[in-house]
């Protein structure tokens, strides 16, 4: 399936122009969290833990297959939609499934409670340690000349980095978009789960009436800084570029669903799929139909890799 | 010289003795002893004992190795104050050869699934009962 160009069509559309693609991508992202939640509660459900753990090493790899069918392609706009699901897999299958099996298995840890109520599994708090990691890929990419995260370009220009890092050695075209995606998918929901997890941490917020004021504090910073992001993506109109950009922006805004959610604001129906049967059906269906809507919409002649 | 014998006036000293002594018995208190608690950001529960079985079924998927072995010390502890022996010592004995991690853990488990209204301690008890010398085993 190939969407149609934006010379032949972009024209003449009323629909595919700003603010609907960024506000479409966004709720598409949304929902994707919300399902990639979902689609590991039935797995686990459907396989058992342990028959899990082992069909993650196989499901992971699947997520590499979708990627080199992507890194192939000179469609920006697949290989960007394919850089996406192979990031979601492999962070679900080789992060989430892996980190349960030493959690929960390997290791034989308990999970964080209060009072009667599990409120951390032994994954998370593997997860929650990884965050030295994650900032040494930080640094990387903060003085990486070559990234065009608009987050790490903002840092390299607030640190008057541009000059010293000299011009990037990549054109657009030059640029793999699969792995580009697949890096940022994985990235993005790494620093989010990361963030919620250092907040939900006693160690770190403390107990008591603090721990309210750090989750209020998080709800606003996610809202602010997911609304900045969003604010922008609503004036974007090639649908590749806002579907990547709508991964952070949907993430940031995700952290404030999480932080209700421990705060007893709101039930998170994709947590427990089995249950809300219609109501994870519906999300699936509206998450399909946006997604082959904008997959479908029209593009510029360079999402299709048809550079002149 | 002459505060310092103002302080120590006898209403005084008895005042103060009878406030110190307030003051200890308020702190050791049992009733106002805080509930035990684990140090912020450790995972488990402060005391095994005085949870429900329903409490550790809902612990028990979220970390089945590490609840088996926390039930475990639990048990080697009522093990050891009932016969002054380690498990191994305990097991050492003829016909006991049946236990061992699986088995010894698996008993509390199936006894926590059955009765999620029972303490924990129960289904340690229950383990006991069939451990314990003239029991038939399992």
């Amino acid at each position: 399936m190939r969407g149609v160009t934006m010379t032949e069509a972009a024209g003449k559309s009323r629909l595919w122009r700003p603010p609907l693609v960024g506000i479409i991508t966004t709720v598409i992202m949304l929902f994707a969290v919300g399902l990639a939640h979902a689609v590991m509660r039935l797995i686990e459900q459907a396989l058992g833990h342990d028959t899990t753990y082992i069909a993650s090493t196989g499901l992971g790899f699947l997520g590499v297959l979708l990627l080199w069918s992507g890194v192939k392609s000179r469609s920006e706009s697949y290989a960007t939609w394919v850089g996406f699901f192979a990031g979601l897999t492999i962070w679900m299958t080789w992060v989430e499934f892996f980190y349960m099996y030493y959690g929960r298995k390997n290791f034989g840890m308990l999970p964080r409670m209060i009072g009667v109520e599990v409120t951390q599994e032994p994954e998370y708090l593997i997860m929650a340690a990884t965050v030295g990691v994650l900032l040494f890929q930080c640094v990387y990419y903060t003085f990486d000349k070559d990234t065009r995260c608009n987050m790490f370009l903002w840092i390299q220009n607030r640190l008057r980095l541009r000059g010293g890092l000299g011009p990037s050695t990549k054109t657009a075209q030059d640029r793999n978009y699969a792995i580009i995606t697949f890096m940022e998918t994985i990235y993005v929901t790494w620093f989010c789960y990361a963030w919620n997890l250092l907040v939900f941490d006693p160690a770190v917020v403390g107990v008591g009436e603090g721990v309210r004021w750090a989750m209020f504090g998080t709800i606003f910073v996610s809202i602010t800084w997911g609304g900045y992001c969003f604010s922008r993506l609503i004036r974007y109109r090639r649908t590749s570029t806002a579907l990547r950009y709508a991964i952070p922006t949907a993430n940031i805004l995700w952290i404030s669903v999480e932080v209700s959610s421990r705060l007893g604001i709101l039930t998170e129906v994709w947590l427990e799929p089995q249950k809300y049967v219609l109501e994870m059906s519906l999300y699936a269906l509206a998450f399909a139909v946006l997604s082959i809507m904008i997959y479908r919409a029209p593009k510029k002649p360079s999402e299709v890799g048809e550079w002149n | 010289m002459e505060l310092k014998h103002r302080v120590c006036r006898r209403p005084t000293v008895v005042c103060g003795v009878a406030l110190a002594g307030f003051v200890a018995a308020a702190m050791s208190s049992p009733s106002l002893a805080a509930p035990l608690a684990l140090r912020p950001g450790m995972g488990g529960v402060p005391d095994l004992g005085a949870i429900r079985c329903e409490t550790f079924n809902e612990m028990y998927p979220a970390g089945p190795n590490g609840l088996r072995q926390a039930i475990l010390y639990w048990t080697e502890g009522y093990v050891y104050a009932q016969t002054g022996k380690t498990m191994d010592e305990f097991l050492a004995s003829p016909g006991m050869d049946i236990w061992d991690f699986g088995t010894l853990t698996d008993h509390i488990v199936e006894f926590c699934k059955a009765q999620p209204e029972a303490p924990v301690p129960l289904a340690v008890k229950d383990l006991w009962t069939r451990m314990s010398p003239g029991s038939a085993g399992m």
